[in-house]
């Protein structure tokens, strides 16, 4: 061979990752042109090192953590940890980041002993015992039998690095400086100098963390090689080993995880996506038969089952320390409604942290607290979402799962069966190349999942008939594929169905995205929207406007907040593009991208956007719509006023509605403890029928009630039964107003309208019987409109 | 356009504009890593346009995919910055040595070693990104070195100085105890 054909090799081997050939390429574009795939979005990379500095800028509070860990014996372990000076410092926020990768470490060296059939230590026990001050790390080394790397072997790794200790003394001293800068930066308001000086540090501190991971993957390469099996001591001291019971049953489980993965795909976050409840269909089934071993608690996915009937608030009330009681078989009936092919094994009782919980007593037969979870408590789950389509009125979901853990002194992926796929070069390097992405796109098995959906079909302003619930959701580009994690795709923690996608997009000068929309615009218009009202742009919307009801192209960018919203008027539809928040530390936005019913001005002056989203004012809104009438005390504490139940005489009201209103009106502040309520019966009694036309029978059906105490007791720290948290209020003029008041005689009529956007409202009359102390009596509540459902 | 046919005909012109194009972008766009994307880009958009309005002839299909590559460019993947490089003087004397590295010989199994390649390419790239794609045009794609340098802006003498003496620093680190006498 030539030093000519080594260096063809050469750049053939090194830009497998850059240039696929010609081969590989031809196939690609087969793939994207064959499922419809669009242009890939380019990510500018300026912003990982954006959100990279925001995410360090953010962290500078949190109280130091190292100096109390006994680091001086090791004082590069750092490096070896991948965490740089700002992590080890008083004063700087890597309590969570060390403790983290210590953590992690330990958990590697647990699976090396278990791979070697040797006890594991309790990593939870030792870290705390860590930050007490009761443990140092060298002993947790010796117990381990690992020996720390020698500093000469350290230097021989960091001075090739030569430039890591400029970097970060640099990176350090312009902390002040972009920490000055950052509100600019946020504002766009940085002048040239500045924002070169910006764009300059940003660099520097890219580097630095390169520098850094790849430090601490040759360190960790180093560390693993001069560790020797030998030297491990055959257990770990008694008071930080993993009990018997504790040790994962690995082996067992990993296929039944998958499994619940897969439905935890289907039942929950698809329908999360969809935003329906309907019947779901896997169209390809589960693995034939599985098992699942219901002796977990912890996962890492959040709880997956929620079997309706056991718990009386349902699953909401799971994520929270809700004792549960449920015998064998109501589980077995549980898991046998929701994963038919599922076997039920009941098993040893685990938690996270490999501590012995009674989650199921094997004799008695019953289970409590929580259960369901994962078979390694490392492990990750990566969903790879690839499509959902429209088949008739089902969405077909298609996606790759695969499970990543740590192994050794790499991070690797797995498939459900434990195959591993992909290796990356170190814990902290776990972002897939888009070669990597691809190629295991290729190669590993899809899950295809359907859901039936059910349109909600509105007539629009033009009288055009929409159906909602019907847009088409794709993943843009390969780049995101890879960096989207399934449970940042599909849940939102807030609760809400908002977050849908994830793309990567090009952004202007100022940072902010370029949207994707590009009709061949006629009239290409611009307004900013800020507190419900349109400050600036008027004109400009008014003008879309009339395009999209002359159905001729246009389009107009929203500028809000902490939003960008695109509208593009076509002949035959209105699209909306809208991004959300800013791009987050792998420089990912979310979008929202779907076909809208309305893009219009409602008789009240109100540019409407979309039946059910918001609207904002073109001129002053009218007077009713902000300012409250004197009446509205009346309604304000009464939570929810239009999602509780109707009530009169005849219908009392419940306890649970009872006990809001007289929370939020400060009168249960005696009778609660910390989180805790609980209030003598009779004076819980007394105080709702002063309030409601409240029935002391009635309420004592409530779980509030306890007759063995006579009392009711809530505790508030759940939270789990109503949507608005404890002393929450509604404000006037956001989501509620009175349109009207009427009196007759003694009563007042009290009409509150809760509305979404304009369009979408549910009228409530209530009805009130002031008293001469300015509070009222509620005498009844009646919704007499509503559309939300149509 | 049926698809056979569209498939037949794509194919055709995506051999015959492939490696232009890809040097076309690999010369140009800001992030090497990028490379493939935009290529796959602008190739699926192509091979759509040949579905529904059918074929057309290779100079055209060159000019509409270049433009499609400079659009992709300019939009949405950004150019790369020119760096200033230092000017070569043409002797006539680098080509000779070059040509004399190149041909020196090695044992067969240093292109087998994944761990050498990797680190013979890591090398590479700490001498700059413009030495780095040199490289990938020269060697990968089979670029003369006149077309080379004429793609990425810079003077033959300045590209075949560049590679020279990336490849003589290479060799001399190592492969210097092996016979590397041609």
């Amino acid at each position: 061979m030539t030093m000519g054909e080594l260096m063809t090799k050469t750049a053939a081997f090194g830009s497998q990752n850059l240039l696929g050939g010609p081969d590989r390429l031809l196939t690609r574009v087969k793939a994207g042109a064959a499922g419809g795939q669009r242009r890939t979005a380019k990510l500018r990379r300026s912003f990982v090192v954006l959100a990279a500095a925001a995410a360090l800028l953010g962290a500078l509070a949190i109280t130091a953590f190292a100096g109390a860990m006994g680091w001086i014996p090791f004082p590069d372990l750092y490096r070896m940890l991948g965490v740089g000076w700002n992590q080890m410092e008083d004063n700087t926020p890597q309590y969570g980041v060390i403790q983290r990768q210590l953590g992690a470490m330990l958990r590697d060296w647990n699976h090396q002993r278990l791979e070697h059939g040797l006890d594991q230590g309790n990593v939870s026990r030792m870290m705390d015992a860590l930050a007490a001050g009761d443990l140092t790390l060298e002993e947790i080394y010796r117990m381990y039998g690992k020996q720390p790397l020698a500093p000469e072997l350290v230097a021989q790794v960091t001075d090739r690095y030569p430039q890591l200790p400029d970097l970060e003394r640099e990176v350090r001293e312009g902390e002040a400086r972009m920490e000055e800068l950052y509100p600019k930066y946020k504002d766009h308001t940085l002048d040239a100098e500045e924002q070169a000086w910006w764009d300059d540090y940003r660099e520097k501190t890219d580097a630095m963390y390169r520098m850094q991971e790849e430090v601490s993957r040759e360190l960790t390469v180093l560390q693993a090689q001069q560790d020797a099996p030998a030297l491990w001591p055959d257990a770990i001291p008694q008071a930080y080993r993993m009990t018997e019971a504790a040790v994962p049953l690995i082996a067992d489980l990993r296929l039944q995880t998958d499994a619940a993965y897969i439905q935890l795909l289907v039942e929950e976050y698809l329908p999360q996506i969809l935003d329906f409840a309907g019947d779901i269909t896997v169209i390809t089934p589960a693995p034939e038969t599985v098992e699942l071993v219901c002796d977990r608690v912890w996962s890492h996915q959040r709880e997956v089952l929620y079997p309706d009937g056991i718990h009386p608030q349902g699953f909401a009330a799971w994520r929270d320390d809700t004792p549960l009681t449920a015998t064998r078989e109501e589980v077995e009936a549980a898991m046998a409604k929701l994963f038919p092919l599922v076997r039920v094994r009941h098993g040893d009782p685990v938690d996270e942290q490999g501590a012995a919980e009674a989650l199921y007593d094997a004799d008695t037969g019953l289970y409590s607290h929580r259960f369901i979870g994962t078979d390694n408590p490392d492990a990750q789950w990566q969903g790879y979402p690839l499509s959902i389509t429209r088949e008739g009125d089902r969405r077909v979901l298609t996606a790759v799962v695969l499970q990543m853990v740590d192994r050794g002194d790499a991070r690797v992926l797995l498939t459900p069966d434990g195959t591993e796929v992909h290796r990356f070069p170190s814990r902290q390097l776990i972002r897939l190349t888009r070669y990597d992405l691809a190629k295991l796109l290729d190669t590993l098995p899809k899950w295809e999942f359907a859901a039936r959906v059910d349109a909600d079909v509105y007539q629009n302003s033009r009288g055009d008939s929409f159906e909602y619930g019907l847009a088409d959701y794709s993943l843009l580009s390969v780049r995101a594929l890879g960096a989207a994690h399934v449970e940042d795709r599909f849940a939102d923690e807030d609760g809400g169905s908002y977050r849908i996608d994830t793309v990567a997009v090009d952004t202007d000068a100022q940072g902010l995205p370029v949207p994707v929309l590009e009709p061949d615009s006629v009239f290409d218009g611009a307004c900013a929207v800020t507190g419900g009202r349109v400050v600036q742009g008027a004109e400009d919307v008014r003008t879309f406007v009339r395009h999209v009801r002359d159905r001729t192209t246009a389009t107009l960018t929203m500028r809000g907040e902490d939003f960008i919203c695109v509208l593009a008027t076509y002949p035959d539809r209105i699209q909306a593009e809208e991004y959300q928040g800013e791009p987050d530390e792998r420089g990912l936005v979310y979008r929202w991208s779907r076909e809208i019913a309305e893009a219009a001005i409602t008789d009240e002056g109100a540019f409407v956007t979309d039946e059910w989203g918001d609207g904002w004012w073109l001129g002053d809104p009218p007077d009713w719509m902000t300012q409250a009438p004197p009446q509205w005390r009346y309604i304000r504490p009464l939570t929810g006023i239009t999602f509780m139940a109707d009530f009169d005489a005849g219908q009392p009201p419940a306890a649970g509605q009872v006990l809001l209103f007289l929370e939020n009106a400060g009168l249960l502040a005696p009778y609660t403890s910390g989180s805790l309520l609980d209030i003598p019966a009779r004076e819980f009694e007394d105080l709702a029928q002063s309030y409601f036309p409240a029935d002391s029978a009635a309420l004592r059906q409530s779980f509030l009630y306890h007759s063995d105490t006579d009392s009711y007791v809530y505790d508030w720290g759940l939270q789990a039964s109503y949507g608005r948290m404890r002393g929450q209020q509604q404000e006037y003029g956001d989501d509620y107003v009175i349109p009207s008041v009427v009196q007759q005689g003694d009563l007042l009529y009290i009409t509150v309208c809760h509305q979404y956007g304009v369009r979408r409202y549910q009228e409530v009359l209530v009805v009130v019987e002031p008293r001469e102390d300015g509070g009222c009596r509620y005498v009844s509540r009646e919704v007499v409109f509503s559309n939300y459902g149509s | 356009m049926d698809k056979a046919a569209a498939d037949r005909e794509f194919e055709r012109l995506y051999g015959l504009t492939y490696r232009y194009l890809a040097a076309y972008a690999l010369s140009r766009i800001k992030h090497l890593e990028d490379t493939d994307d935009l290529l796959q880009t602008v190739y699926t958009a192509f091979y759509k346009r040949i579905r529904s309005k059918g074929t057309l002839d290779e100079a055209s299909a060159r000019k509409l995919l270049t433009t499609s590559v400079k659009h992709e460019l300019s939009r949405y993947y950004g150019t790369r910055k020119k760096e200033r490089d230092r000017v070569t003087l043409d002797d006539g004397a680098t080509r000779d040595q070059l040509e004399h590295e190149l041909a020196r010989s090695l044992p067969d199994f240093a292109g087998e070693d994944a761990l050498l390649l990797g680190d013979l390419w890591e090398e590479i790239g700490r001498r700059g990104d413009l030495t780095q794609r040199l490289f990938l045009l020269h060697f990968r794609l089979g670029y003369t070195l006149k077309e080379s340098a004429r793609a990425l802006g810079m003077t033959e003498a300045s590209a075949t100085s560049r590679i020279y003496r990336t490849v003589a620093a290479l060799r001399r680190d190592y492969f210097a105890k092996e016979d590397t006498q041609p």
